[in-house]
């Protein structure tokens, strides 16, 4: 919508022209992303590192205010080869935040345990330096990176994990109903400390993908101890809890600990293990990150990282527009402009970029949205249109009817891929065969298909009849926000099927409303693509696909699975299997065998159950995002996901 | 005159008490929570949350007990002048500390816009009935009264961005936010109140324009006015003695409202232009059924409300002898 007409010029035009320039380029250079070390591995490859650092720290060690280099990173710290080039110190980078404190740890902080790489092809070893797994994987040892220092400088050691483990996580004031993670098949698991830096974690079943866990897992399993055990009544004592209490203006000591223990809630007294650090309220109306003179990575050539002192975060609390016209206006370094303007909005991005010397990005989304994504009801309380919903001639009936070309072409000028759903787009995860399930436009193959799901007798309008007589009337449920180009897919699929005979109602249902619809079955059809990026790479743990705590594609058969055949509808023997292919993976410590898995779900999912299908995967450039050209190793293409692209790397050519 | 605010005063308290009753259990209709919107927000971006801790937060936070114990509970804390803590942890007075004075600012300034542009131009057309000045005038207001505030905001936003390539999101821009206060900064201020004022200000202008315009003629059609200017009194004098004073009468019944309307008015308006006030936190507490938060700030505005209507009595009682007498 935003930048549709300017300079008189035909808009569709530029939008192609502007995809096409941006486009080019990057085939050339899609490999372009930063790399993690071990500093042995790294010096094995390029000889010995002299560490450095910044001026301002170097300024903080003149001044005493800190130690030393040498006694501030560990003797191994993590080596992070830059994207393009090794980097120059210094500077002030801007940003935007909604005044809330959920972009800042996406895009700039968190230290996991265990992180994926940049192109997200492995996990490697952050504030662990490794780990080991018994042979059935219930037992794990985990060796903490020696020397690593919170930003207040007590030294980060085992005592941090116990914390975490024995202290919150099994504490019942604080967790009444416990905490998953920490759970195995049916007591908790035990941590154990061996020494500082050593601990073993052991578990009643296998748990193959605890380190996988570890690379999305919020909070981290570690706390900041020294700093947290002043609020914590197993360590001090109630009377000088209750002070704090007071002067906070809150009833409990866990109300106290809720405003320090995460490091989402970004309060700026606790200590922290990340590049950089809270110096003020993320509510000001400027949030500032300070450089951590502890950070315990440095650059291929030893220098200390972050790159750059100081990130600004200016708070918008207006509409999308306001976040859109800052990002082209030249007032911020890096921002996801395109998740604000949308792809009609890219022209008027380029043409400004040229003004105010930025560049576009493309962003690599971690799965696939596709436009349209359906959800159909199996468990509908009238019983003559649940037998049709459950009808899978009846689904792919309505799959074949929809022209994806011409979505496409009327969406993204032709631009997106014709893809159902498949929540990872890509390699490993991503089965072309399986995505292209139920897609092609053909009239004929869907009326024979309709026709055979019952649906064969037609009234005086022309519409079908059920096989209990009624007219085939869908009401198809559309979010009011948060889904992508719902209302547009609700109208194309309205023409599409009401062409075969199924008459289509489209209504927009408060997001609320319309999640309680679901889960509790009083939909007909839904629409609502439901994937946004994140920090999740692998399916077997994204909340939809992993059938993890609910699987809204047939919330019934899920909850008989959870509930052990209590409550709920017993599933196809089809969705068993897929469940407990999931349950097995999740414990399978091997990574072929656990991606085996999941294209072995996606299989079930389309060849077999077909409960859903979509039209047209947009574009990436659809989210795109900008990026000043003094701000320099930002890959491109680059993960939609900002901690994906270590911002420590990043740097400001002055 | 003291016994009719004694007696409006005593009757604040039930209307108080069934407003908070109200609006509590409206905000609790729609289905969910704010911990379940709260999930889905997250499972939006593919997270999985962990339910048994959010079930922990649930009981912490005691949204899991029957609507009657939450809402006495509430009451309680409410009537000893604590307003409590929103779901997301934050002190529901620091949020009105810091927003109310941005909130009364706005509707300051485009409180002064409306009456510095509007009543001059009300009394103009009036006089000067389908004169040019008058169509124009009744145009302008007519334009005002028809475009909603958001568009408006939205298109002068745009307009100032393509003239100046200048973004007037927000009050102040970058370099000022966290600066302390200084001339430069109030300079500052003052050019981004330059938007909100025009936007919220047209409508209300408008509706000034038409108000005195309609009671201006009413008045001026009258015998005691023929009788004064016969008397040969001077036009000005005519207009102002009686006329101008009684066509003021209904809009000063009308200013107590403009309490409430610090949060209303300026809620879509805020929410485009991007600026630190209770509506655009309102909206939100309301979408996300942040129940506690939300029903305190209404609280607060139904207060406002009917203080103002309060205040609103006693100046039209102060402008009219006639009101005056009959209490």
């Amino acid at each position: 919508m935003l930048g549709r007409n300017f300079g008189g010029r035909n808009p569709s035009f530029l939008l192609i022209a502007a995809i096409a320039l941006l486009l080019t380029p990057l085939a050339a250079s899609a490999d372009g992303f930063a790399q993690i070390y071990e500093l042995s591995a790294w010096e094995a490859e390029s000889g010995l590192l002299t560490l450095s650092e910044s001026p301002m720290t170097q300024a903080m060690v003149d001044a005493g205010d800190v130690p030393p280099l040498a006694e501030r990173i560990p003797a191994e710290p993590v080596v992070i080869v830059p994207t393009e080039e090794v980097g120059s110190y210094g500077g002030t980078m801007n940003f935007l935040t909604d005044g809330g404190s959920g972009w800042t740890d996406n895009w700039f902080l968190y230290e996991f345990p265990a992180v994926l790489t940049p192109d997200l092809a492995q996990i490697v070893p952050n504030t662990l330096a490794g780990w080991e797994a018994s042979d059935d994987a219930s037992t794990w040892t985990l060796y903490l990176r020696e020397g690593i220092r919170w930003s207040d400088g007590t030294p980060h050691t085992a005592d941090d994990w116990l914390f975490y483990w024995n202290d919150m996580a099994l504490n019942k004031d604080m967790f009444a109903s416990g905490m998953s993670f920490v759970e195995g098949a049916e007591a908790p698991g035990e941590m154990r400390k061996i020494d500082d830096y050593t601990i073993q974690v052991s578990f009643d079943a296998p748990r193959g993908t605890l380190i996988e866990q570890m690379t999305f897992l919020r909070p981290t399993p570690y706390l900041p101890a020294h700093y947290l055990k002043q609020f914590h009544p197993t360590y001090t004592d109630m009377s000088e809890i209750e002070k704090e209490i007071a002067a906070r203006g809150v009833e409990t000591w866990t109300d106290v600990m809720n405003q320090e223990w995460k490091q989402e809630s970004l309060s700026v007294n606790r200590p922290y293990l990340t590049s950089w650090v809270p110096a003020n309220s993320y509510k000001d109306p400027i949030f500032t990150l300070k450089r951590n003179p502890y950070y315990f990575k440095v650059d291929s050539a030893g220098n200390q990282l972050p790159y750059i002192d100081q990130i600004d975060m200016e708070s918008i609390q207006g509409a999308g527009e306001a976040f859109f016209l800052k990002s082209i206006s030249g007032d911020v370094d890096w921002f996801i402009a395109g998740a604000f303007g949308g792809l009609d909005s890219l022209p008027l991005a380029v043409q400004k970029g040229i003004e105010n010397d930025f560049r576009i990005i493309e962003p690599i989304p971690n799965c696939a949205n596709s436009v349209g994504t359906t959800w159909f009801n199996l468990f509908h309380p009238d019983p003559g249109m649940r037998e049709v919903l459950r009808n899978k001639d009846f689904r792919l009936g309505l799959s074949h009817s929809v022209n994806r070309d011409e979505v496409n072409q009327l969406l993204f000028k032709g631009a997106g891929t014709v893809a159902n759903p498949t929540f990872v787009f890509g390699p490993p995860y991503h089965g072309e065969r399986f995505a292209q399930v139920g897609l092609e436009y053909d009239v004929e193959l869907a009326n024979s298909l309709l026709d055979r799901a019952g649906l064969d007798k037609r009234d005086s309008d022309g519409f079908r009849l059920r096989p209990d007589g009624e007219r085939m009337r869908i009401l198809l449920s559309i979010p009011n926000k948060w889904s992508l180009l719902a209302s547009e897919a609700a109208e194309l699929y309205d023409g599409y099927w009401e062409a075969v005979g199924v008459e289509v109602q489209p209504t927009v249902v408060e997001w609320g409303t319309f999640w309680s619809q679901l889960d509790n079955s009083e939909h007909d059809v839904a629409i609502h693509a439901n994937c946004m990026g994140g920090r999740i790479v692998n399916p077997l743990f994204r909340a939809d696909f992993g059938a993890v705590q609910r699987w809204r594609f047939a919330q019934e058969w899920y909850n008989w699975i959870a509930s052990g055949g209590a409550e709920g509808e017993e599933p196809p023997e089809a969705f068993k299997r897929y469940r407990a292919i999931r349950d097995q993976a999740v414990q399978e410590p091997d990574e072929a065998t656990r991606i085996a898995a999941v294209q072995e779900m996606i299989g079930i999912l389309y060849d077999e159950l077909f409960v859903t299908f979509g039209t047209v995967v947009p574009p990436n450039l659809r989210g795109y995002q900008i990026a000043t050209n003094r701000l320099r190793n930002v890959p491109n293409p680059q993960q939609s996901t900002g901690i994906f692209n270590i911002p420590a790397q990043f740097f400001l050519r002055m | 005159m003291l016994p009719f605010i004694a007696r409006r005063t005593a009757l604040m308290v039930p209307v108080l008490l069934a407003v908070s009753l109200l609006s509590f259990i409206i905000i609790e209709l729609p289905p969910g929570d704010y911990f379940s919107y709260y999930i889905e927000r997250l499972y939006a971006q593919g997270e999985v949350i962990d339910e048994a801790l959010i079930e922990s937060l649930r009981t912490q936070y005691g949204v899991d007990g029957p609507l009657v114990v939450q809402y006495l509970k509430w009451l309680s804390k409410i009537v000893r002048g604590d307003l409590g803590r929103s779901l997301s942890g934050e002190l529901v007075i620091v949020i009105v500390r810091d927003r109310l004075p941005w909130s009364i600012l706005i509707t300051a300034v485009s409180f002064v816009f409306v009456h510095v542009v509007g009543i001059p131009i009300g009394v103009l057309s009036a006089t000067k009935q389908y004169s040019i000045r008058d169509y124009v005038a009744t145009f302008i207001g007519f334009i005002g009264l028809a475009v909603p505030n958001f568009l408006l905001a939205l298109v002068m936003v745009w307009a100032w961005f393509a003239w100046t390539g200048q973004v007037q999101i927000g009050l102040f821009s970058r370099e000022y936010a966290m600066a302390s206060w200084s001339p430069a900064k109030i300079w500052d201020l003052l050019k981004h109140l330059i938007i909100p004022a025009v936007v919220i200000g047209t409508a209300g202008t408008a509706g000034t324009i038409r108000s005195i315009r309609a009671n201006l003629l009413d008045e001026l059609q009258k015998t005691y006015v023929t009788v004064a200017r016969a008397k040969g009194l001077s036009e000005t004098r005519v207009l102002y003695k009686y006329p101008f004073r009684i066509a003021v009468n209904p809009w000063a019944s009308t200013i107590g409202w403009l309490l409430p309307s610090l949060v209303s008015g300026e809620v879509l308006v805020s929410l485009v232009l991007g600026f630190p006030t209770l509506g655009p936190i309102l909206l939100e507490a309301l979408l996300g059924q942040d129940l506690f938060l939300a029903s305190s700030i209404i609280m607060i505005l139904s207060t406002l409300t009917v203080i103002g209507t309060l205040v609103s009595d006693i100046v039209l009682a102060w402008v009219d002898p006639r009101i005056r007498q009959s209490v």
